[in-house]
């Protein structure tokens, strides 16, 4: 009964900013967590030697300690915090902050990429020919497509339409990095370079999927939450509101499902 | 799949498109490249070795003038079905008259036999 005078649309509000205040802290606290590429490979070492586990090992880490993007997570999170304050205005739909700090979470992973690029003057190029559709499938691509129609569609209801724009937008931008993620040179120290070239591509298709599921996320909270908001919801409405969370759970499965798959090394 | 890789010094006297075809060339001889593979786009090989994409074009286009590769536009570029593979003989006589040629040009700036000697063994 203590929540009894407090609005569906107060609750949504106060829960979206806590929940966006607690992410900026991990975020902050830990700045590894969200965009270390250690956690891309908890499945990779089963059906390895010694030697294998401890070469992919050098690997990972040298790769990590390249990336050193550690500062902007750490911005990243201060932005989610201010984001979730930002939530607690009543003038702003409630969706939008947590769209904007899924921004700020692809902006951290974009430049974990950008200063692995900037970590090497000698570099080594695999002869191998590759396409951005294995690092981004076309199934999360057109999963991604269905859940942005579905939100899409939301926007025909004048009191979702400034709400359902932004998580629109914020979709577009997202999928949009991780399109350049999957398209973005294979940078190989030379080191071990056949080693090298594995976790290349493990890390490109890991970032390039979970951004995309990222992107869908925003779409499926803002759906859901609008969704309880309305007395009497069309049976397309119900139809889009299935696409946006059929969409969400395609992509996720689809960046999840590597993390538990072994990784072939001569 | 195991997969060749190629590197270019910008320190070494040999021009960039130079090194990608000589190395690209060696791939095909030692097999690791077999004919009709598909060579990386121009544009993704220039990305991964951060070098100007004219500089990989203009490596392909030597290597199709020459009859290692062949263009075929957007879809790309592959190993030529009869690449002018050196015989056993030729590629020994180009490896021997690298090295001397290498040898000859340490001895100019002053090493001597010995020392050449222990570095090759060293680095060997």
């Amino acid at each position: 009964m203590m929540f009894a005078h407090v609005t569906h649309d107060q609750l949504a509000r106060d829960v979206t900013a806590a929940a966006l205040a607690a992410l900026g802290i991990v975020q902050l606290l830990s700045p590894g967590c969200f965009e270390s590429i250690r956690m891309y490979f908890r499945g990779a070492w089963a059906g390895l030697s010694n030697e294998q586990s401890e070469r992919l090992k050098s690997v990972i880490e040298a790769r990590t300690r390249a990336e050193g993007a550690r500062g902007s997570a750490r911005h990243a999170g201060l932005f989610t915090i201010a984001m979730g304050l930002f939530g607690l205005w009543p003038a702003i739909p409630y969706v939008m902050p947590y769209a904007a700090s899924c921004l700020g979470m692809a902006y951290a992973t974009w430049m974990a990429y950008r200063q692995f690029r900037r970590a090497t003057e000698l570099r080594f190029a695999p002869l191998v020919r590759r396409t951005p559709l294995e690092a981004l499938p076309p199934v999360a691509i057109v999963s991604a497509a269905l859940c942005l129609i579905g939100t899409a569609a939301f926007a025909s209801i004048p009191q979702f339409r400034i709400a359902a724009a932004v998580v629109v937008v914020s979709m577009i931008v997202l999928v949009a990095i991780a399109w350049r993620i999957a398209v973005a040179p294979a940078v190989l120290f030379g080191t071990d370079p056949q080693v090298e070239y594995a976790v290349d591509k493990r890390v490109r298709f890991c970032r390039a999927t979970g951004l995309v599921a990222l992107a869908c996320a925003p779409p499926t909270v803002f759906a859901l939450l609008a969704w309880a908001q309305l007395p009497s919801p069309s049976g397309l409405l119900w139809l889009m509101m299935l696409l946006v969370i059929a969409g969400f759970i395609a992509t996720r499965v689809v960046s999840l499902n590597p993390l538990r798959e072994g990784i072939a090394l001569a | 799949m195991s997969a060749s890789y190629l590197v270019v010094d910008e320190s070494s006297e040999t021009p960039p498109y130079r090194q990608i075809a000589e190395q690209i060339r060696a791939a095909i001889e030692r097999r690791d490249l077999m004919p009709n593979a598909t060579l990386p786009t121009v544009r993704q090989l220039a990305g991964d070795l951060g070098i100007a994409p004219n500089t990989v074009a203009r490596a392909y286009t030597e290597m199709q003038n020459e009859g290692w590769l062949v263009g075929e536009g957007r879809r790309g570029t592959r190993v030529a079905e009869n690449a002018p593979l050196a015989s056993g003989r030729e590629r020994a006589r180009g490896l021997r008259e690298a090295v001397v040629g290498f040898v000859e040009g340490l001895q100019h700036r002053g090493f001597s036999v010995q020392e050449i000697s222990r570095a090759f063994q060293q680095a060997l």
